[in-house]
């Protein structure tokens, strides 16, 4: 019983690499006007995890999730010009993308049998500096033939000061220091990688 | 400039805009904003209520928005500052030339072609103060229909539009009395639509007035009197008061909903109106739509009562920032004795070339469903004013 009970968690806790592909960011930024609050929005997320199971839920590790600035567009061709000018423009006039790495988060089970919640904790890149962030994310896992699907989505807040940003400022208008960020993806394993630990799950 | 005039514009136009660019713009209101999560016009505009002079901040927007894009870049010579009174004074020329082509049914087509000058001031007198102008001159006027229940206020060749003082205390609160043209729901520039039209919201409605306007991050109250313009038809010179207030209803800069009622008095008439609206966007889309409901009592002879309804709905795509198609309808319903039903649908695609030019053109088809007649018309319109 005891070698069948070891041989069922070895089993779960096959690990299986997940890759992000589209996934989706939005922002909003409040200004000291009533009734002019900055939006925008990217779907070009990705990124890949390593994903297995453990006694207690999900787990995830070597998170790495990168977001062009490029992608990031708010309707406007001027704030965004403005937006990549004054945020994420370095001291070397270069644009790096903005990265987020964590290395290891346990997921516990919220709810149903297949959904989690993530607190993730790493460090989130904006124009070559790193900084810590948190968040939450919801996760509902999905199992069918072709593989895994990972559903996820989390907001957090980043502090602008916490970069060295300072506040952006437009003929009287200027944003708050902290930024509401939304994302949401899907993570797939691959189905070649799948075919191998879909029967030990 | 160069490439716009290179790459979209014919010979004797890009002279016009040139001349005008030369000069340095109605910002008319744009509702349409509300796309890019603008929920109220006090974001861009000096007056909270909207349409009028644009602030700093409206005029980087109206330049962003525009085909020829760019910065905007405030005029800074010292000969501006003398003329604006070292910053306190924002002010423009504006000129609107529009064509309109009719044909109804059974009726000869008429042509118009319209041209509206109009010089815009706003001035600051420090401590929160300031006194706003707008002065209108026009070689044909265009008032309100000749209704048998409603007469159109007399228009006039040189008509002040606005003169209003008012107080603004704080970034959300601001008082005004003086005459200019009442709150209204969605803020259509078109003044010949059902629900301004029938509803005493023409070019030459200008009421005297007092008014509140308070708003927030998801709200905007605004309480109103108001009492005769001057002009108005005998027995028409209107009293009394009214409240619009909306608000951010989802919280999201992107849904505001909103109702504006208002009753008034006349030797000839009453009304009572009371008008919900809505303003949608939705990035590069967006819906308006306003429901008038007026109650009249006429009190000339016996007492007659009847109800007038009109709708408007606009639904607005933005194909690029400076260019925006919409498909509008609406609809007219009056009660008996005055019976009248009229619909009516309007595709307009509207282009602003610079932050000084735009240009829109309209097509519209309004049908009589009683009298089966058809009215076809198609206005075509540019406006350029002054930026500086």
């Amino acid at each position: 019983m005891l070698l069948l009970a070891a041989g069922a968690v070895a089993a779960d806790q096959t690990v299986e690499p997940v890759s992000i592909e589209a996934g989706s960011a939005s922002f909003e930024a409040g200004t000291n006007v009533p009734g002019i609050e900055i939006k925008g929005a990217s779907s070009n997320l990705s990124g890949r995890a390593n994903v297995s199971h453990g006694a207690s839920g999900l787990v995830i590790d070597q998170i790495h999730v990168t977001l062009p600035v490029k992608s990031l567009a708010t309707g406007m061709k001027v704030r965004d010009e403005h937006m990549r000018k004054y945020i994420f423009t370095n001291a070397d006039g270069q644009v790096p993308d903005v990265e987020f790495a964590a290395d290891q988060v346990t997921c516990r089970k919220n709810g149903g049998a297949e959904d989690f919640l993530c607190q993730v904790a790493g460090s989130l890149t904006i124009r070559g500096v790193a900084h810590a962030f948190s968040t939450a994310l919801n996760v509902k896992e999905q199992s069918s033939a072709a593989g895994a699907t990972f559903r996820a989505s989390g907001d957090g807040v980043v502090k602008l000061s916490d970069y060295g940003i300072p506040l952006p400022k437009q003929f009287g208008v200027s944003t708050t220091d902290e930024v509401k960020l939304k994302i949401s993806f899907v993570g797939r394993t691959s189905p070649t990688q799948t075919a191998g630990s879909g029967g030990a799950r | 400039m160069r490439r716009l005039t290179r790459a979209w514009i014919p010979a004797p136009l890009a002279g016009l805009l040139i001349i005008f660019c030369l000069l340095q713009p109605k910002s008319q209101a744009l509702p349409t904003m509300i796309r890019l999560g603008y929920t109220n016009c006090s974001s861009c505009h000096i007056a909270p209520q909207g349409g009028g002079l644009l602030n700093l901040y409206g005029r980087s927007i109206d330049q962003a928005q525009s085909l020829v894009g760019g910065e905007y870049e405030p005029w800074q010579s010292a000969f501006a500052q003398t003329i604006n009174w070292g910053g306190r004074i924002t002010q423009d020329f504006r000129l609107v030339m529009q064509q309109q082509d009719t044909s109804t049914t059974d009726k000869a087509g008429t042509q118009l072609f319209r041209n509206r000058f109009i010089y815009r001031n706003a001035t600051e007198l420090g401590h929160g103060w300031r006194i706003t102008a707008t002065v209108t001159g026009e070689n044909a006027s265009a008032p309100r229909p000749t209704l048998s229940y409603d007469l159109p206020a007399k228009p006039l060749e040189v008509f002040v539009n606005t003169a209003l003082i008012s107080y603004r205390t704080g970034h959300n609160l601001e008082f005004s009395a003086g005459r200019d043209m009442l709150p209204t729901g969605v803020d259509i520039a078109d003044l010949s639509v059902f629900v301004r039209a029938r509803n005493r919201l023409g070019y030459y409605d200008s009421p005297t007035q007092a008014k509140v306007f308070w708003w927030g991050k998801r709200y905007l109250i605004n309480p109103y009197a108001f009492g005769p313009g001057g002009n108005e038809r005998s027995g028409l010179h209107e009293s009394g008061g009214g409240m619009l207030a909306e608000m951010d209803v989802l919280g999201n800069h992107r849904t505001v909903a909103g109702m504006n009622f208002l009753q008034g008095e006349s030797a000839g008439q009453n009304r009572r109106m009371i008008g919900p609206y809505t303003r949608l966007g939705f990035g590069r889309w967006g819906f308006l739509a306003e429901h008038d409901i007026t109650d009249r009592t006429l009190k000339t002879g016996t007492l007659t009562t009847f109800r007038q309804t009109a709708s408007y709905g606009q639904l607005f795509w933005a194909a690029r920032e400076w260019l925006v198609a919409s498909l509008i309808g609406e609809r007219l319903r009056v009660e008996a004795p005055y019976t009248e039903h009229l619909n009516a649908a309007k595709f307009e695609l509207a282009a602003r070339l610079t932050s000084q030019a735009t240009v829109s053109i309209g097509p519209r088809i309004q049908w009589d469903p009683i009298s089966g007649r058809i009215t076809r018309s198609v206005v075509f319109q540019l406006a350029v004013k002054t930026v500086h």
